[in-house]
């Protein structure tokens, strides 16, 4: 059995495995349920941003696995073009810094959402903050 | 400023309980499985000194209070950034709040951004995430304008 690499391991400037990621309209009814938000009405065409994000934080932690403790602490994301619902997207991510608080390593994630097909237009962007405890 | 963009000067809050059950399933859709948030022995180890919820929970539920005010803008022009402060934790309620902190022209002629600031408070008090949101009403819509509209305007992804 092999284990995957975590985050703990990666340094700055590393580049994900590009993957896409499903935004159905039952996936996001369903992550919706969950937090008892307003749900998708019948006339819904769009993927709201939180959702897109959620699922591309959990694509990549498909590759990597995320040390226990890790703490999230910020989180921005940006529409950048309207997602429709149904689709699938392209997640790439990078780490754009990496640094220490204490025995922390804060580490900063973008992401990137683009429509998986020939234009490749950015969807929306993110960027993460995660402090990890360092492996001692 | 485009005179059918229309912001409250604050958003409906609401309250959400936050359940052990929700964060389990938070854990599933969101794959981040972190014992921190799902094995109480380990989480009693930590800082936190028992389980904690997933941050990305308060995300949506900041999300949640702007589209709920601004469907249709939120998902073809939102942005928030928020900030983790303290955990929320099993039994706790939280209470979701925002206020409109600004408003001004966007880039196309007749289009407005709003700006919103917003808190995740417990019923003790504690801060546990604060939000700055931004959606951009575009001159042809009302805020609560039909998704299908700004759709065909702005180009939807398919």
């Amino acid at each position: 059995m092999t284990s995957k690499p975590t985050l703990a391991d990666i340094t700055s400037g590393f580049e994900f495995r590009p993957i896409l990621v499903d935004v159905s309209v039952e996936r996001v009814q369903e992550y919706l349920g969950v937090l008892q938000a307003t749900p998708l009405d019948s006339n819904a065409r769009l993927v709201p941003s939180e959702a897109a994000i959620t699922f591309a934080l959990g694509a990549l932690l498909d590759q990597y696995d995320l040390p226990a403790g890790t703490v999230h602490t910020t989180q921005d994301v940006r529409v950048e073009r309207p997602l429709r619902l149904g689709t699938k997207v392209m997640c790439t991510a990078r780490v754009s810094n990496r640094s220490h608080r204490g025995e922390m390593a804060v580490i900063l994630l973008e992401i990137s959402l683009t429509t998986h097909r020939d234009s490749n237009e950015v969807a929306m962007v993110g960027t993460s903050t995660l402090l990890i405890q360092q492996p001692s | 400023m485009n005179s059918n963009a229309i912001a409250a000067d604050s958003l409906q809050p609401f309250q959400r309980a936050v359940t052990q059950d929700m964060v389990a399933a938070y854990a599933d859709i969101s794959g981040d499985r972190n014992p921190i948030h799902l094995d109480a022995s380990f989480a009693a180890g930590t800082e936190f000194g028992g389980i904690v919820a997933h941050g990305m929970l308060l995300y949506g539920f900041m999300c949640d209070a702007m589209r709920r005010a601004h469907p249709g803008p939120w998902e073809s022009t939102g942005r928030m950034r928020a900030r983790f402060r303290d955990p929320a934790r099993p039994g706790d309620v939280v209470t979701v709040t925002g206020t409109l902190s600004g408003a001004g022209a966007a880039g196309a002629e007749g289009d407005t951004t709003f700006r919103y600031s917003l808190e995740c408070t417990e019923s003790d008090g504690r801060v546990l995430a604060t939000g700055n949101a931004e959606v951009t009403i575009r001159s042809h819509e009302s805020s609560a304008g039909e998704q299908s509209m700004e759709s065909e305007e702005r180009g939807v992804d398919e």
